[in-house]
């Protein structure tokens, strides 16, 4: 039997369906994230106030039937803000997310299957990458190149992955010795084949665990910089830069700049870490693997 | 000290080497690759602007800047190894002596933060395992997700208004008062009221992560055939978990404990900001702000440091309360 009759009788790529009895959080979380991702995009007919021009006689005006959320001190119109804001946050986060899984995915695996020097030599980049803690590693690689959207999710991804390596390398040398691989290898499959065919699809649920939590971190971690005022340029509306122009209204007893931001990256990135435990608790098969993730 | 554990710490020790190496490639790589001018790094950007043309050309030659790349390198670890780590031009003085500096703030801090955050994660838990599956158990669950799906800083603003704005209870910034008082008790009060809460904030920050590992290892441990052997002795719950589950959670939790530095790191860059307290958080912040490349990466390097004697230091104590790791 040819490799490829194997294949016609595996069904590959395939997910265990997802079965929602007793995951209480995947249809809401869905729902959550879904509503997020319209907000983002049909943010310029739900609302007409610009979130960028500012207009100072209306600057720091509370909560009102005009502006939902308040202005902020140049006079722009928080609700408008906050929702374009989405945009921003969302699209760093999973391009982020996925940059930093797609790399985890193809270092864990190589290391993972191949073994030996290939093995050693990733996995101590691995380690001397994971030991600076990664706000610095950021602080300093946002600080030495030039600052956009997409260095920064570059950034992030470049300190992300490493979790994911070790993961899928380990998932990658169990598999690689489990019998469906060596009926592969005595068919003559080639490596290649079996990486595609056998390890990969068997490592598709991690992959998915990571994307989801790692959006949700990767959230967090773009705010923060944001916040620090070395993330998105600050003229772009992110919930990050909302929440350091908020700082000095703090002092002021202003909180509605500071309160509208933090409650949306509370509820998306809540949204999506009560998702990705369920995905795991339906996806992971070991419970060993579930704490690891 | 057996002589087990004494090769167990020798054989981690030996893992160090390597690792800091590979750390020192790593920094030198991102700067030596950034954009940055190197001169700039070394002299600040006023510097060298107000500097003739054959001045800036002598300091790249001083700097070895004509060298190619692993020549640089090894003469920059060997300054290094030397204690030279550079000029921090924000400070107007060398990087290593202002790090050392500013170090025991930032551990003042984190150490009371930490503290906090263990005792209140262990008591949770503990009130968790002791009502398992009542309404505490879930309300506290529910309540850990929330708080891990909130951004530090967040927390830090949201306190410093109710806290310091409406409430006045306690001071915003820094770690001592302007008016520092002089005498001893009414010096010591007013630093601890700097420190209330700042140190809450961290503590909070690291709850959750802390929370959900001592609660899934308390409810691992709650398995396992001693805990039902304990139950069929007819010793009352309460015993059993804080006489027998307890302490074998808390085994796993040392290790755990060391490989949260990282996060430590991260919250006192948040909090040391927000508060401008004097720490190396701060000073990172700073750095980075106003672009002291030799200050970042001095910072990195040490902050590395610090990961890596943290797990030394996490690892030895693991291997000293629980003697089967040192023969593995």
């Amino acid at each position: 039997m040819s490799p490829s009759n194997i294949e016609a009788k595996i069904h590959h790529w395939k997910l265990p369906s997802l079965g929602f009895r007793g995951l209480k959080y995947i249809t809401p979380g869905m729902i959550v994230i879904a509503s997020l991702l319209l907000l983002a995009l049909l943010a310029p007919y739900i609302t007409s106030s610009d979130p960028i021009v500012a207009s100072l006689d209306q600057s720091m005006q509370p909560p009102s039937f005009q502006h939902p959320f308040g202005t902020d001190h140049l006079g722009r119109d928080m609700f408008s803000r906050v929702l374009y804001g989405t945009r921003v946050s969302l699209m760093v986060g999973i391009c982020a997310a996925a940059l930093a899984v797609l790399l985890g995915v193809a270092v864990g695996l190589l290391a993972g299957y191949f073994g030996g020097l290939v093995d050693s030599l990733l996995m101590r980049l691995v380690d001397t990458i994971y030991s600076p803690p990664e706000t610095i590693l950021l602080m300093v690689l946002v600080t030495m190149f030039t600052r956009n959207v997409w260095t920064i999710i570059l950034a992030i991804g470049l300190t992300h992955w490493m979790s994911t390596a070790r993961l899928v390398r380990s998932e990658a040398l169990s598999i690689r010795q489990r019998p469906f691989v060596e009926s592969a290898v005595s068919l003559g499959a080639g490596d290649g084949y079996i990486l595609l065919h056998h390890v990969l699809p068997n490592l598709f649920y991690i992959a998915v665990i990571s994307v989801t939590l790692m959006t949700a971190h990767a959230i967090l971690t773009e705010s923060f910089l944001s916040f620090l005022g070395l993330g998105i340029p600050p003229h772009l509306p992110s919930w990050g830069n909302m929440l350091n122009e908020a700082q000095r209204d703090i002092m002021r007893g202003i909180w509605w700049t500071c309160l509208f931001p933090g409650m949306m990256i509370v509820i998306t990135v809540l949204s999506i870490n009560l998702l990705g435990a369920d995905l795991k608790k339906r996806l992971a098969p070991v419970r060993e693997m579930r704490t690891q993730l | 000290m057996d002589q087990n554990l004494a090769a167990y710490v020798l054989r981690r020790v030996l893992q160090i080497p390597p690792l800091l190496l590979g750390i020192s490639v790593l920094t030198f790589l991102i700067f030596y690759l950034s954009p940055v001018d190197p001169v700039i790094a070394y002299l600040g950007l006023v510097t060298v602007q107000k500097m003739p043309v054959e001045d800036v050309a002598k300091v790249e030659k001083q700097l070895g800047l004509d060298q190619p790349a692993i020549i640089r390198y090894l003469a920059w670890l060997e300054r290094i190894l030397h204690g030279d780590w550079g000029f921090s031009y924000i400070k107007k003085r060398p990087v290593l002596d202002v790090i050392l500096e500013r170090f025991p703030a930032t551990m003042l801090l984190t150490m009371t933060g930490y503290g906090l955050s263990a005792l209140l994660a262990i008591l949770l838990a503990l009130a968790c395992a002791l009502r398992a599956g009542s309404r505490l158990d879930a309300y506290l669950n529910g309540m850990n997700y929330i708080l891990y799906s909130t951004p530090t800083f967040l927390v830090a603003l949201l306190a410093m208004l109710l806290f310091s704005v409406w409430l006045g209870w306690l001071p915003s910034s820094r770690m001592v008062s302007v008016a520092e008082p002089a005498a001893f008790w009414p010096n010591t009060w007013d630093r601890i009221r700097h420190l209330i809460l700042p140190a809450c904030i961290l503590a909070v920050s690291h709850l959750a992560v802390f929370f959900t590992y001592i609660r899934s290892s308390l409810q691992e441990s709650m398995r396992e055939d001693y805990i039902l052997t304990a139950r069929a002795k007819g010793l009352d719950e309460r015993r059993i978990i804080l006489r027998h589950a307890l302490r074998n959670s808390l085994l796993p939790f040392i290790t755990q404990m060391g490989l949260t530095i990282p996060l430590l790191i991260s919250g006192s860059v948040v909090v040391e900001s927000i508060f401008a307290w004097p720490g190396i958080g701060r000073l990172a912040y700073d750095a980075a702000l106003r672009a002291d490349y030799m200050l970042l990466m001095g910072l990195t390097l040490f902050a590395s440091l610090l990961v890596i004697s943290g797990n030394l230091l996490a690892d030895v104590a693991y291997a000293l309360a629980d003697p089967r790791v040192k023969l593995g």
